[in-house]
């Protein structure tokens, strides 16, 4: 079975600071892994650059068999379309430590945004969607509430 | 003070002073709603990574801020028509106010957007939106919602900035304030009433400012 994830070779600096130095890692479907390291050892970087909230300068990225944020044209490593990378990006999940909800949308229309202004969903189809998963995270009968309004856990 | 109070020419021209604020109103309105958009471009403009663009807005921004309202006013309507953009005395007004309005706004929307946690942008690139949709559906909605108070000042800020409509003879209310005292003589009474008008209006619009930002509030 051909792996989900597969990178190999990431560099990352931040101008002279080398964060990844050269990572090789594989994953296969269904697969739970869990990055280990010191503070500061880049592993929210390396997630960063999956989910291409970060360039990387060496290296390449493969997702379900697409090469993540850049293609070789003739030779040349060359960065895809704003567009390409935003349709990219829907691929993968990311939950921020710092949650980074939208403030002024409720709970079910944080969940809907993604559904209707990314997969193009119908909104009753995407509430539809964001009221059952919120149901079962617990969440049903905080679906009307701000995220100001919600205790750290249930954000 | 021997004095005598004579309100009557007033109520006798009660009508011409209440069209005049009705286009004073308008006329800012208009203004802020054109002034928010030229805001919003000059905001982002200056934030903007390219070079040209920032120094485009910067310009913009500090050119109208440092020229006064009325040498603005009287530039746009005896001098543009000179270069061959004749406006009339009411859109020649609008244009004014909006530009300048614009500038003021700029830095107000400037400020609001800085002030926005970087999260915000890349949990909407996270999820897959475009730069452009981040904007319209997150950065610009809670800009806007953070910079509502200093929005209401600027706004009544203008309104009162209409009296100087009447230095191109656009009929809002200073222009009738000034007919009717040039006619009847009745300076206090006309000045007096006039500034009346102008508190009132600016308490009304504050008041109905101050309900937009509770209803529009992000809740905590």
């Amino acid at each position: 079975m051909s792996p989900i994830l597969t990178i190999s070779g990431l560099h990352k600096s931040f101008g002279k600071v080398e964060v990844l130095k050269g990572i090789d890692l594989t994953m296969q479907q269904g697969d739970v892994v869990s990055l280990i390291g010191s503070s500061g050892s880049g592993k929210t970087t390396l997630l960063r650059c999956v989910n291409l909230l970060e360039d990387f300068e060496q290296g390449s990225i493969e997702l379900a068999g697409q090469s993540i944020g850049y293609k070789q044209d003739g030779g040349q490593r060359r960065r895809l379309s704003e567009r390409e990378i935003a349709r990219q990006r829907a691929m993968t999940g990311m939950a921020f430590q710092q949650f980074n909800l939208f403030p002024h949308m409720t709970a079910l229309r944080n969940v809907m945004l993604g559904l209707i202004k990314t997969k193009k969903m119908p909104k009753d189809e995407a509430r539809a969607v964001a009221e059952k998963w919120l149901e079962r995270v617990g969440m049903g009968q905080r679906r009307d509430h701000y995220p100001g309004q919600l205790s750290g856990g249930q954000q | 003070m021997n004095y005598d109070f004579n309100f009557d020419v007033i109520w006798r021209n009660w009508d011409l002073l209440a069209e005049g604020l009705g286009l004073g109103l308008f006329l800012a309105v208009v203004s802020i709603a054109i002034g928010c958009g030229i805001g919003l471009l000059a905001a982002f403009g200056m934030l903007s990574r390219h070079k040209t663009l920032r120094w485009i807005a910067v310009a913009y921004v500090s050119a109208i801020r440092n020229t006064p309202i009325l040498v603005l006013i009287l530039f746009c309507y005896f001098a543009l028509p000179q270069l061959g953009i004749a406006l009339d005395k009411i859109s020649s007004f609008v244009f004014t106010l909006s530009i300048y309005a614009g500038a003021y706004l700029a830095e107000v929307f400037r400020s609001g957007l800085v002030a926005l946690p970087k999260g915000l942008r890349e949990a909407g690139l996270a999820i897959g939106l475009t730069e452009f949709k981040i904007k319209t559906n997150i950065i610009i909605p809670v800009m806007f919602r953070n910079v509502l108070p200093s929005l209401s000042n600027n706004f009544i800020s203008l309104f009162k900035d209409t009296s100087l409509a009447a230095a191109i003879a656009v009929p809002e209310l200073t222009f009738y304030a000034r007919k009717i005292n040039v006619e009847s003589f009745r300076v206090i009474e006309t000045w007096m009433v006039a500034s009346m008008i102008y508190v009132v209006a600016c308490y009304v619009i504050a008041a109905l400012l101050r309900r937009l930002e509770l209803r529009l509030a992000v809740p905590r």
